[in-house]
């Protein structure tokens, strides 16, 4: 089959808008999959995707398609995480593909993460497509959502596709609409291999799978390939495709999307946006756009139990096979004892890998509080990041911390309450926008500090689950910060030190240190609680001793249900984190989290 | 070694708040087909007509086993007429057979005993009775939504021990909502004044699913007055459709577990926990007081003058076998504990149907008897013989478990002296902070 009858498009869209329910139609019309052999969902394949109802993972899946014209069309199906953690890995399938579907939900209309993947998507030329779905839903108004995609996107939206995945109604409109309007890949199977990588994973038995457009050139067994960014050279074992299922084939040619296996044991050497070229003839430019992703929130995973140390060291270089996004750096915590400094992407990134180290790994961890990277300049005008609040030097001559502008899309009369959250969160206005009648753009810059835990649950809460947002990282600026230390039975809890804005230090000081006596279950002894900044105490807290905890009744002999009573009792006990004497729950850590 | 059996009978003539038994309201149909059900199980196991998965051999039963206690409890069991009772105990006693100087215990309910009927159950061979007293004031009786007053209480005992009885054993409970330590005082005195031979002070514990624990909950008053339509005074309803009230009765005699149940409250104002505290403060008064008067401290909530503990509870602490026969009864044998289905048509029709009523069996490993032989030796104010546990459980206590015990003796939870190892006063009020070290 010629190049011409290639077509490679993404799915782009809000969460729940629809987009993983339209790819199992498409692979279900083309046949790839029959209705029978349909599990749900077939794109998202890690069951946390499915729980969360999001992608994780791009994935690429070739479809024959007989189109209305009587030819046979192949048309590659790049699907796309739909997290805004994940924006790189979303940019570089965008860049695989020549066109997009923009899935719009017909009830709830355009929304954040709808406007930057669209933006996207029109940054890399790619042909939109947009696709009004869930039109089987009573709310559903398809007329206003096409007016709001042509005032936002400024796409003309007068011949958008009208469809339910759900019901399976307008899906073979989508797959003719892809055919006429998406282009053809172009391309030079004779020029030098120029292939793009958008996704990798390692697999137990061949070593790395690396997925990848190809731009120019050919590749099959036998080539050797050069990965441009790694500087590394591998010689190819295995080329193929996903139909979903994996599937060799001889070669892959300029235009296709498809697997590259090569011997490759480490995905730190296959990082998303590095280009691939031949070894013996070298492409003279590789693909634009490559970045070194750097994670932007960090974490300390220590186990419950200190036994557990050697287990999560082989879970977390386990997880990393997979991940080249996300890093760890053994670190000792007074508090805590050995663990992980974890840097992640976002926080959903930290929850995602925490879940599976859990779930997958039977381990019991404490997070701390996640915190961003900041960059401090020390008197002698040494630069340090610190990723660590524990670790803030005492002098220093200026701080800076990561700023981000925060995207928010919401009906009208919720703007008053989400100016006063942003303006908590200490954030400037950049921008004001109506979108029609009763929908409004902001775009804040914010710290991103400031939202990383629940400013997007607040954002919901106020609206009434109506806004969304998106951001991205803008740079870094200096900020008027102190590190605030917890005090338990008069030792520091380095795992609780926390950086704040020094206008709101005494305050969260109080806070944290009487939701801290809230957390801590009475134990044998009093426990005294102190929040400092520097040598000041600056809020203080007790828990009394616990004096009784007694079974009094005979319950007829019932001896099973005394024990079940006392093995809850003991779980809850071994959840907490032993320092010293004191026995911390998970909550305490996060609780510095959970106050204004 | 001691083999006892405890009978269980399932009615009331009202659900108290606190409780969250396997009971239900007291219903005369139901009543002889129960006590059917019963005597045919009492009859299997004499028999060794065992309905699996009790582990012992088929037709081999306990007739050639002799009984050294017997403890029929509730419910109420005393809510059944003297009739009944003496026809069920009369059974029990021909059906199995008991040591010379057995002991054998009937819960009572000073709302339910007439002269006649304390008689008719002393004379069929019961020689020990618990009265449920709970208070001697009336208006923490009325709180916790008893039927009898104070002076029923001190009436039931008189004619208790008109009837015969000399072995009688008085319940308390303390910790009750709006209850002064001053109150708290003149009961035991009073009770005391009884010449009971038995004491049990029971900590009022809010277990979920019970009224008492609606009660204490802040906002979950209706202010629909009761419609009894359903079954007596017990206010509960199975999924809140009055019009399937009337066949889910049975409903009531599963244990309260706070799923599937709604409860329609009669006005009724909240009702605060005392203070721990005060809690604390009672409980040791009672302990200062009580062997004052000559009682031992034998178990944490149990006292008794000396050779009156009570064997039948003794053996839960001591690990030894029991049977149990009736509505949810628990039964302990050869390393298993077992227990009934607690659904009163399921048991019935299961045992009129030759079936198993048992509904679970659990294995007791090793490990699991180990630590049942510390929390329940525990128990007992006299701990655990360290020479004994190491024949029973065949490890060395303090070697297996070292560092958690100098940690609860430093912790003055624990203490060791010569071959004992038991529970100090302290320790006591923080049983389960001990008891959890070694599960």
């Amino acid at each position: 089959m010629s190049e011409n009858n290639i077509r490679n498009f993404s799915i782009i869209a809000h969460i729940d808008h629809g987009k993983s329910t339209l790819a199992d139609r498409i692979l279900e019309l083309t046949g790839a999959l029959s209705s029978r052999e349909m599990t749900e969902q077939v794109l998202d394949s890690m069951d946390l995707e499915k729980e969360r109802g999001i992608t994780i993972k791009a994935h690429a899946v070739r479809l024959i398609y007989k189109a209305i014209d009587g030819k046979d069309y192949i048309l590659n199906l790049i699907d796309t995480p739909g997290h805004v953690d994940f924006s790189y890995e979303v940019s570089r399938s965008l860049a695989s593909c020549e066109g997009a579907l923009l899935v719009v939900d017909a009830t709830q209309g355009v929304e954040a993460q709808t406007l930057t993947n669209a933006y996207l998507a029109s940054e890399y030329n790619l042909e939109i497509i947009p696709v009004i779905n869930k039109i089987d839903l009573p709310g559903a108004d398809p007329e206003r959502v096409k007016n709001q995609i042509e005032e936002s996107i400024g796409i003309d939206s007068s011949d958008a596709l009208l469809t339910s995945a759900k019901e399976g109604i307008g899906i073979r409109e989508v797959l003719e609409a892809i055919v006429k309007k998406v282009p053809p890949p172009g391309g030079n199977e004779k020029n030098p291999l120029k292939a793009l990588i958008f996704d990798s994973w390692f697999d137990n038995y061949q070593g790395v799978i690396v997925l990848v457009r190809l731009f120019d050139g050919k590749v099959k067994r036998g080539t050797k390939i050069m990965l441009v960014a790694a500087k590394k050279v591998f010689e190819v074992i295995e080329v193929g495709i996903f139909t979903p299922v994996k599937k060799p084939v001889d070669s892959l040619k300029a235009g296709e999307v498809g697997y590259i296996i090569a011997g490759i044991r480490d995905v730190t050497n296959t990082k998303i946006g590095d280009t691939i070229t031949d070894a013996e003839n070298p492409v003279s430019e590789p693909c634009a756009g490559y970045k070194d992703v750097k994670p932007m929130v960090f974490c300390g995973l220590y186990p419950t139990e200190t036994n557990q140390y050697e287990t999560l060291k082989n879970a977390l270089e386990k997880l990393r096979l997979n991940d080249s996004s996300f890093n760890f750096e053994p670190e000792t915590s007074v508090a805590l004892g050995f663990g992980f400094r974890c840097g992640f992407l976002g926080l959903l990134h930290m929850e995602i890998v925490r879940e599976r180290l859990e779930r997958e790994f039977g381990l019991e961890l404490i997070n701390t509080a996640p915190t961003t990277v900041y960059r401090v300049t020390k008197p002698d005008g040494e630069i340090l990041f610190i990723d660590n609040p524990s670790k803030l030097p005492l002098q220093y001559e200026k701080i800076e911390e990561p700023f981000v502008k925060v995207t928010i899309f919401l009906p009208q009369k919720y703007v008053g309450q989400i100016f006063e959250l942003c303006q908590e969160k200490r954030g400037v206005q950049k921008e004001f926008n109506y979108l029609g009648k009763e929908r409004v753009i902001v775009i804040y810059e914010l710290p991103l500090n400031e939202i990383l835990w629940d400013f997007y649950d607040k954002l919901k809460s106020f609206s009434s689950g109506y806004a969304s947002m998106d951001y991205e990282f803008i740079g870094y600026r200096e900020s008027k910060l102190a590190r605030l230390d917890l005090l338990i039975n008069g030792e520091i809890i380095d795992a609780l030190s926390l950086i704040v804005h020094k206008d709101r230090a005494y305050d969260k000081g109080k806070q944290i240190a009487e939701k801290l006596r809230q957390v801590i279950p009475r134990q044998l002894f009093e426990i005294v609680i102190q929040a400092a900044i520097g040598n000041k105490i600056i809020a203080r807290e007790a828990i009394k001793a616990l004096r009784k905890n007694v079974l009094a009744k005979c319950y007829g002999g019932d001896i099973t249900r005394k024990r079940k009573l006392l093995e809850k009792q003991k779980e809850g006990k071994k959840k907490m984190k032993q320092v010293g004497k004191v026995g911390i729950p998970q909550e305490a850590f996060l609780a510095v989290l959970k106050v204004k | 070694m001691v083999f006892s059996l405890y009978v269980h009978i399932p009615f009331c003539l009202k659900r108290c708040i606190y409780c969250d038994f396997v009971s239900g309201i007291y219903d005369p149909e139901k009543e002889g087909a129960y006590l059917q059900a019963i005597k045919k199980e009492i009859h299997n196991i004499s028999y060794g007509n065992y309905p699996s998965p009790i582990p012992l051999p088929q037709g081999e039963g306990v007739r050639g086993r002799v009984f050294s206690s017997l403890y029929i409890g509730g419910g109420t069991p005393t809510v059944l007429s003297a009739d009944a009772l003496s026809d069920l105990i009369t059974c029990i006693f021909k059906q199995l057979s008991f040591v010379k100087n057995y002991e054998a215990t009937i819960e009572a309910n000073p709302g339910t005993l007439g002269k006649e009927k304390l008689s008719a159950i002393f004379s069929s061979g019961i020689n020990r009775i618990s009265i449920g007293v709970q208070s001697f004031n009336d208006d923490e009786l009325n709180l916790l939504g008893r039927l009898h007053s104070s002076h029923d209480a001190e009436q039931a005992v008189y004619l208790a021990r008109d009837a015969g009885f000399e072995n009688i054993g008085i319940d308390l409970i303390y910790g009750i909502p709006e209850q002064n330590i001053e109150s708290w005082k003149k009961t035991l005195e009073k009770a005391v004044n009884l010449k009971p031979k038995h004491i049990s002070t029971y900590e009022l514990t809010v277990e979920k699913g019970t009224l008492l624990y609606e009660y204490m909950k802040a906002d979950a008053y209706a202010t629909n007055n009761t419609k009894n339509n359903n079954c007596g005074s017990c206010h509960s309803r199975v999924g809140g459709n009055p019009e399937q009230s009337g066949k889910d009765m049975d409903s009531c005699f599963r244990r309260n577990d706070g799923k599937g149940q709604r409860r329609i409250f009669k006005e009724q104002h909240k009702l605060i926990p005392l203070k721990e505290e005060k809690i604390i403060e009672m409980y040791n008064y009672a302990i200062d007081y009580l062997e004052s008067e000559g009682f031992v401290h034998y178990e944490i909530s149990n006292f008794a003058l000396p050779d009156y503990f009570c064997r039948h509870n003794l053996n839960y602490w001591d690990r030894g076998e029991y049977y149990g026969v009736g509505l949810g009864a628990h039964y302990f044998i050869k390393r298993k504990r077992f227990h009934n289905t607690a659904i009163l048509d399921d048991y019935i029709n299961l045992i009129s149907a030759d079936k198993s009523p048992v509904k679970e069996t659990e294995e007791i490993t090793e490990d699991k008897a180990m630590s049942e032989a510390i929390f329940l030796g525990l128990r007992k104010t006299t701990g655990i013989n360290l020479k004994t546990f190491y024949q029973t459980q065949g490890s060395d206590i303090l070697t297996v478990y070292h560092k958690e015990i100098k940690e609860l003796q430093e912790a003055g939870l624990l203490e060791l002296r010569e071959d004992n190892m038991r529970l100090t006063r302290k320790g006591l009020l923080l049983s389960n902070e001990v008891f959890i070290k070694f599960i």
